[in-house]
């Protein structure tokens, strides 16, 4: 095991640069999870860690090491890749096996180190396999596998689970993380799901067009996004936002006029601009808030999902209360006073506020 | 039941493949057969297929034309050489090839393209006084590499496309589990693209096995291969033997249209790499 120090790296594809300059530590045994839309970086990042990408400019250390200019194969490192990458003409327990051949182990050392794997994985009853009598499920197990007989510093998965469906998804959600706090082994994970990042990761790193965008607690960045992008990106479904003005330390107004509570504001100077941001979670009923017209209601069993016309803004509400939503329904709501998430509209920066 | 629109697009279709066949089967049956007759039987008008086969040709081939089965031997020996040659320099090309952009690389895959264009016979002349100078005239050796250079180019553009199919990942995960170029080339890339390079050794076998141009200006007593002895036959002092022609001729046919069959299934998905998604 090892940390990972990642500092001002830079990637250029010719004159293009797509990597400007990014700082990441991962700390020794922990889970980093690499998100971001598609093109922010992010795989790239992932595959200039592993060795399979130059790095343009800026140092990476893996324990006390400069890698930079190491082959893959001398980083100490294993890679789940996206499409599994199993070797197709050989058996499951070749395919794990695969690195320790190369290195002319002794066979009763691959036997118990791909045993091994093997079993924590409950791929026993498969060795004998080819990857295309597999389920994708499997396979994802046995690309696992093939990281685990390694035994490496880091491991990097890259989108691993984008192939299997939803149900598959949260199960092997779940094997990761638990193999994760068996081996403690340092994990490198990348993904564009922010619920993946979310829910299996120590820290979460934000990327957007080959910058870090916010690197935190995945509870922190939910919490106290460090800008309007992360804000957007960390949630589900994504954060409402209004233009709007301050009108005291406790109140905001809209731009249709909403008058709205707030808590924490001072500091903040009277007649400011902000961007308010609030999460469909934090809407409540609430009688004398602003009326809404309900133009959709998507029922999910422990919560409904309305999505709202405020003045002319769509605004998305999630309501954990039973009762029966119809399309067309005026409702009144406000934001939770306290729960509120003020931006800079200029620079898209957090404001400061008293939590 | 087929209305008679469609029954007369499927006659026509039948008819169609049946002419194909007859036109490209016809003269080597009948070569085939005749090397059974006696002599004054190949020629008798009408052909006839009711006859007493005798096996005198085969029996005179052998007495008579010893160089023919020596010729054999020569052509088996450079044909088998020059398609491992070819076959391995065409995987490795094709490797290098697909795993790696570069202009010049892109610049050299036309001009592989473009020395197919060439007519044989226009290298064949300026080669001699080389191949002499190096006194490899009248070895197997001169064949063998004279063969496989030729396929080489088109050997590299089959492989190339073949080994395309092989997702890239499988390299980077075979890199990270610690293996060199050599080995992932040797351990993965070959076993992978075995029909890829059935498909390029069916061309060279085919042209090696049959080539005649080169291996007459090349050789002359030594390595001569067996399409020349053949060649030799008909060009004899004391009159062309009909009947030992056509056993010599279908023998030498035998090898190559067995392997063919033994390698279609092969040679098909081999020559259709890429037109499909797998």
């Amino acid at each position: 095991m090892a940390s990972v120090t990642i500092s001002d790296m830079r990637k250029s594809f010719g004159k293009h640069e797509v990597i400007h300059g990014v700082d990441i530590k991962i700390a020794d045994g922990s889970f980093v999870a690499l998100v971001g839309p598609s093109g922010c970086g992010k795989s790239t990042l992932l595959r200039m860690i592993a060795g399979l990408e130059e790095i343009s400019a800026g140092e990476l250390r893996i324990g006390e090491r400069v890698v930079n200019e190491l082959p893959s194969k001398d980083r100490d490192i294993a890679m789940v890749f996206q499409s599994y990458a199993l070797y197709p003409h050989l058996t499951v327990a070749e395919n794990m096996g695969f690195s320790l051949s190369l290195k002319k182990a002794s066979k009763a050392e691959t036997e118990e180190r791909v045993g091994y794997a093997a079993r924590t994985l409950g791929l026993e009853a498969l060795l004998d396999r080819k990857p295309k009598q597999l389920s994708g499920g499997q396979r994802q197990r046995v690309a696992m596998g093939r990281a685990i007989v390694r035994d490496p510093q880091v491991f990097l998965f890259d989108e691993p689970l984008s192939n299997l469906d939803a149900k598959l998804r949260v199960q092997m959600r779940g094997e990761i993380k638990a193999l994760h706090r068996r081996l403690a082994t340092t994990t490198i994970y990348v993904t564009h799901d922010q619920v993946e990042a979310m829910t299996m990761a120590d820290e979460i790193v934000v990327l957007r067009d080959g910058r870090v965008e916010q690197a935190g607690q995945p509870m922190d960045l939910y919490d106290a996004p460090a800008n309007i992008f992360v804000a957007g990106f960390i949630g589900s479904p994504a954060m409402n936002f209004f233009a709007a003005t301050i009108e005291s330390v406790d109140t905001l107004r809209l731009e249709d006029g909403t008058a709205i509570p707030f808590s924490g504001g001072e500091g903040l100077a009277k007649d400011q601009r902000v961007s308010v941001g609030i999460r469909p979670e934090h809407l409540m009923l609430a009688p004398g808030g602003a009326p809404s017209k309900i133009t959709l209601v998507e029922p999910t069993g422990p919560e409904t999902l309305l999505t709202l016309e405020v003045g002319h803004a769509a605004v998305t509400m999630v309501s954990r209360e039973r009762r029966r939503f119809t399309e067309g329904e005026i409702i009144t709501i406000a934001p939770e006073p306290d729960r509120l998430h003020l931006f800079d509209p200029e620079t898209g920066m957090r404001l400061p506020q008293r939590q | 039941m087929l209305r008679p629109k469609r029954l007369g697009i499927a006659l026509f279709k039948t008819v169609m493949v049946a002419i194909i066949a007859i036109w490209s089967l016809l003269p080597i049956a009948m070569i085939f057969i005749s090397s059974f007759k006696f002599d004054r039987e190949i020629f008798a008008v009408p052909f006839r297929l009711g006859f007493t086969p005798t096996f005198s040709n085969y029996v005179a081939l052998w007495e008579q034309w010893g160089g023919f089965f020596s010729g054999l031997v020569n052509s088996l020996i450079i044909t088998v050489f020059a398609t491992v040659l070819a076959v391995l320099a065409s995987a490795i090309a094709g490797y290098a090839y697909s795993r790696n952009r570069h202009p010049v690389l892109s610049s050299s895959a036309f001009f592989l393209i473009f020395i197919r264009l060439i007519p044989p016979i226009v290298i064949t002349l300026p080669l001699f006084p080389v191949v002499n100078q190096l006194r490899l005239n009248d070895t197997h050796l001169v064949l063998i590499i004279l063969y496989a250079a030729f396929f080489v180019s088109l050997g590299t553009l089959v492989m190339r496309t073949f080994i395309d199919q092989i997702p890239i990942e499988i390299d980077e995960a075979a890199h990270i589990d610690g293996a060199s170029r050599l080995q992932v080339l040797r351990r993965l890339i070959l076993p992978l693209s075995g029909q890829g390079m059935v498909a390029v050794a069916v061309f060279v076998i085919v042209f090696s096995w049959n080539e005649y141009l080169f291996a007459l200006i090349f050789t002359t007593a030594n390595a001569r291969t067996a399409p020349i002895v053949i060649s030799e036959m008909i060009g004899a002092i004391e009159g062309v033997q009909w009947g030992v022609l056509f056993a010599a001729t279908s023998i030498q046919l035998l090898p190559v249209l067995l392997f063919v069959i033994l390698a279609q299934k092969q040679l098909v998905a081999g020559l259709t790499a890429g037109s499909t998604k797998g």
